[in-house]
């Protein structure tokens, strides 16, 4: 809760210190400006009385909001009053912050030569609380690794199933190895710094002692500065998608690396309808693919598959609770 | 006597001639690294004087606790403290600290454009001094080697 707390400044610090949560089980604080504060917590939606009270939201009742200069007391407060030395973040529209979490910016911007130059007035704000959840992948590891080799492996997911959970943690453990693999060192591209959470380029979760983050990079370009210079056994990567992703790709699997990534896609049909990763199958550039399916965060299931769509294995697999929206 | 009479004012002097350097080592630190206030500030105390590196750590340090005070308040507080003497004007610390309160709001070059300009009323500030002094020196000089006269003149 005090790392929660430690994001605001005193008198916006106030007003959450009155809220009874447990910070593991939230998910979410949206502050829009002059509406109600709501939180994702325990995967429902509630909406922040004045007195510190959730409630499902109702119209006629009086919540907690707040004023677009205190949004910019936040920013202030967030960004060690140096906005000028956030730019870069600012002009992607997020802020990470010490423990990993994300501050995800929306409100006015400001345009340069058809790109966004910078947020002018920042009045929407979307707090991504980051859990580490370490073993999330204890059930899958054991496939994805070969005699002498680490599979190249796809992890395909609808977005909210945990994909960059899953993701972060067979990172850590091919990173750290197991007591049936030995540690590899691994080379993660992490655009938008929400596998490592990096701040100031230090990693605020756990990706393993051999691995090596590139924060804050193109995937493309990313990819091949971390084959040039790092010498990686496997490369890692969130949400392939564009062309120039997946060319890197190709070029990385050939110069003998091995790839992880992940991909959005609500299952193997829908995954297959997109010409690039049609094209990709057919060429067996991966030989796993982890395809995760559930109804929630907290109830999901993996199911593994090999080269030849054959599944491998599947599980029904929870967490801590198993309360569903 | 003249050490008594301008002593203070040579210290006040100094202090403001670290002062401007401590802050042109903040400025290239935005000018060159982007680098964020609590940072430069870290970077500025490596390589300043021990009274100015005492103030910038201080800030730090109360600033990584991350209580909720904001970095004005902090800056402030931390002048107070460490720049309550004797030999330094009050007029200096309310500028010093009114300079803290501008701190963080603006881009990067009005940042840079603030500090600039704190930095050239401080060089003004200490050439106005600076005559003042040579002045006041040459006057309790004077008046030094005049009481000198009217004693041996008494003596005789």
């Amino acid at each position: 809760m005090d790392e929660f707390l430690k994001l605001f400044p005193g008198s916006i610090r106030r007003e959450f210190e009155r809220l009874a949560f447990d910070i593991k089980e939230l998910e979410e604080v949206r502050i829009r400006v002059g509406q109600p504060v709501f939180i994702h917590y325990r995967g429902k939606e509630w909406a922040v009385c004045k007195s510190g009270e959730l409630e499902s939201y109702q119209p006629d009742h009086s919540y907690l909001s707040f004023s677009d200069s205190d949004i910019k007391k936040i920013i202030d407060y967030l960004c060690d009053f140096s906005v000028y030395s956030y730019e870069d973040e600012i002009k992607k529209g997020y802020l990470t912050v010490p423990g990993g979490h994300r501050i995800g910016l929306c409100g006015g911007a400001s345009m340069e030569g058809g790109q966004i130059k910078t947020l002018r007035y920042i009045t929407y704000l979307n707090i991504r609380i980051a859990h580490e959840v370490k073993g999330v992948a204890d059930p899958v590891m054991r496939y994805l690794f070969g005699s002498r080799h680490v599979h190249n492996t796809l992890i395909i997911s609808p977005p909210g199933l945990g994909k960059t959970t899953l993701l972060r943690d067979i990172i850590r453990q091919a990173s750290d190895g197991t007591h049936a693999n030995k540690g590899y060192k691994v080379a993660l591209v992490d655009e938008r710094s929400e596998i490592a959470g990096c701040y100031h380029a230090i990693p605020q979760n756990d990706v393993g002692i051999r691995t090596d983050v590139l924060d804050g990079s193109l995937k493309a370009e990313g990819m091949l500065m971390l084959l040039r210079s790092m010498s990686p056994q496997i490369i890692a990567v969130d949400e392939i998608g564009g062309t120039n992703d997946v060319h890197a790709l190709e070029e990385m699997i050939r110069s003998g690396c091995s790839m992880i990534a992940t991909v959005h896609a609500d299952s193997m049909e829908d995954l297959l309808k997109k010409e690039i990763f049609h094209s990709m199958m057919q060429k067996h550039f991966f030989t796993r693919f982890i395809l995760i399916t559930g109804k929630c965060r907290m109830e999901r299931q993996y199911q593994v598959y090999d080269e030849e769509l054959r599944e491998l294995y599947h599980t029904p697999f929870r967490l801590v609770t198993d309360q569903c929206s | 006597m003249t050490e008594h009479y301008c002593g203070d004012r040579k210290r006040r002097i100094e202090w403001m001639k670290k002062l401007c350097h401590m802050f042109q080592v903040i400025i290239s630190e935005i000018t060159y690294k982007k680098a964020d206030m609590p940072d430069s500030f870290l970077f500025a105390a490596d390589r300043t004087d021990a009274e100015l590196s005492e103030f910038l750590l201080s800030v730090c340090e109360e600033w990584k606790k991350k209580n909720g005070t904001t970095l004005h308040e902090i800056w402030a507080q931390k002048v107070e403290e460490c720049f309550t003497k004797t030999y330094i004007k009050k007029t200096d610390l309310e500028q010093l600290t009114h300079l803290g309160e501008q701190i963080g709001y603006q881009d990067r070059e009005m940042q840079i454009s603030i500090l600039r300009l704190y930095t050239e009323e401080l060089f003004r500030s200490i050439e106005e001094s600076v005559k003042t002094y040579t002045e006041v020196k040459r006057i309790s000089r004077v008046a030094g080697v005049f009481a000198g006269a009217v004693i041996v003149v008494l003596l005789i």
